[in-house]
């Protein structure tokens, strides 16, 4: 009796041990289709963003070098599942888009010859907006934001879940009754530093690759 | 006052199941229906070691296109130059970069935007006391029409000791303005303090990779 509990419970074990091969598979099935793709945009000289979910890292990369890394927080998914792949990055948007300065000819003249650097009205990292959204091909979009300690960040964030929890449901349901593309993917980032300087990297045109969990 | 009590439990524990209920059903949508594409032919065949041998064998591939050698990094939103062997930062410099700002020309027709140029470069050119030749932009921007005479374009202060030029007509060169290190500032050239060219200078060669982001 003791021999055939255990040969149950040995075959239980191998069962579980089973199913992890099965995601392994499908991980390595698309690793390998990412790494197709990766080198291909490769050949050209242009940066590329690549999004691993599983790891719980941003990285940008070049050739396959990597630039620069972000780590995320929490993440979260609503939509279709979609499969692991390279995006075209179609729309960088915020609610405060951050804008360019016109130079008025003849005005920089004595700016230039002295120069201070508290009066200059450039664009730099500051202007870039706290969260944003990553629209790209396919109906996927990203959504970046940070984790705030602020009580009235806390509040925006409490007031934004609610709407979240109730237009995201139903847009899910949707998707999933009219057969659209929908996957709504929200990353959160450690500080809003890191959340401008991902915008600031973003640009519009460019791939992004993402493995998901 | 106890049916009271039993009754408030039984709705929270309702409410409570209900809410289960429907996250169940929102992440069976989202799971039981993956969007895109299928696995390739042949692809679900392929064992894990097969798969892992292909994915190390892109891997390889990949990495061949990794520089050899020192390379150089510019983070443009954080305004700093890093001179990189491998993983390892020899040499991280503070700099200025473009600053996004936009000229018009009056009456015309032509618009510059002054960005830092991204994604991967070589030095193409090491220069020595550089002579900067002033485009139409230079002359624009301060309210003056651009002269005919070439001899009028030459400048030979502006680009300090040393310059790297890595294409279309942008540099990685001195500064006048050492003030305004760390700002947005340039016209998209990359400004270096002096001790810190002449070390970059010296440490890289033709051909050196750039990658800007």
């Amino acid at each position: 009796m003791r021999t055939i509990k255990l040969a149950g419970l040995i075959l239980a074990a191998a069962a579980l041990g089973s199913a992890p091969q099965v995601a392994d598979r499908r991980v390595l099935i698309e690793q390998g289709r990412l790494l197709d793709r990766e080198l291909a945009v490769a050949k050209s000289n242009k940066s590329y963003l690549f999004i691993d979910l599983p790891a719980g890292r941003i990285e940008l990369r070049n050739q396959g070098l990597v630039l620069r890394t972000w780590n995320i927080t929490g993440c979260s998914q609503w939509g279709r599942l979609f499969p692991s792949g390279s995006f075209k990055l179609n729309k960088k948007e915020a609610l405060r888009t951050p804008k360019r300065k016109n130079i008025t000819p003849g005005a920089e003249k004595e700016k230039r010859e002295k120069p201070k650097s508290d009066d200059l009205e450039v664009l730099e990292i500051k202007d870039m907006p706290g969260h944003f959204i990553l629209a790209c091909e396919g109906g996927i979009t990203l959504r970046f934001k940070y984790a705030s300690g602020k009580l009235l960040k806390k509040l925006a964030n409490l007031t934004d879940a609610l709407g979240r929890l109730v237009y995201l449901p139903l847009k899910t349901l949707a998707a999933s009754v009219r057969n659209f593309d929908f996957t709504d993917v929200q990353i959160i980032l450690p500080s809003e530093k890191d959340v401008q300087s991902l915008y600031w990297t973003a640009e519009e045109g460019m791939s992004v690759f993402v493995l998901r969990k | 006052m106890k049916k009271a009590l039993i009754w408030t439990a039984a709705v929270m524990i309702g409410l409570f199941v209900v809410l289960e209920l429907a996250g169940a059903a929102v992440e069976l949508m989202i799971y039981s229906k993956p969007r895109g594409e299928k696995a390739a032919a042949g692809e679900k065949e392929k064992k894990p070691a097969e798969l892992e041998r292909r994915a190390r064998f892109l891997r390889g591939r990949l990495a061949a296109y990794e520089p050899y050698g020192l390379y150089i990094v510019v983070d443009t939103a954080a305004n700093r130059l890093t001179l990189r062997k491998g993983t390892t930062i020899v040499r991280n410099v503070v700099v200025s970069c473009g600053s996004g700002d936009v000229l018009d020309e009056p009456g015309g027709t032509r618009r510059w935007t002054f960005d830092t140029p991204r994604g991967g470069f070589a030095v193409q050119s090491k220069l020595v006391n550089p002579t900067w030749i002033k485009p139409d932009w230079a002359f624009i921007e301060e309210g003056e029409k651009p002269p005919a005479d070439y001899n009028s374009r030459i400048d030979n202060d502006t680009l300090g000791d040393f310059a790297l030029g890595f294409g279309d007509g942008f540099f990685i060169h001195g500064t006048l303005y050492t003030r305004l290190l760390g700002r947005n500032v340039t016209h998209g050239c990359i400004r270096v303090g002096d001790k810190d060219l002449k070390a970059v200078f010296e440490s890289v060669g033709l051909g050196t990779r750039i990658y800007i982001y």
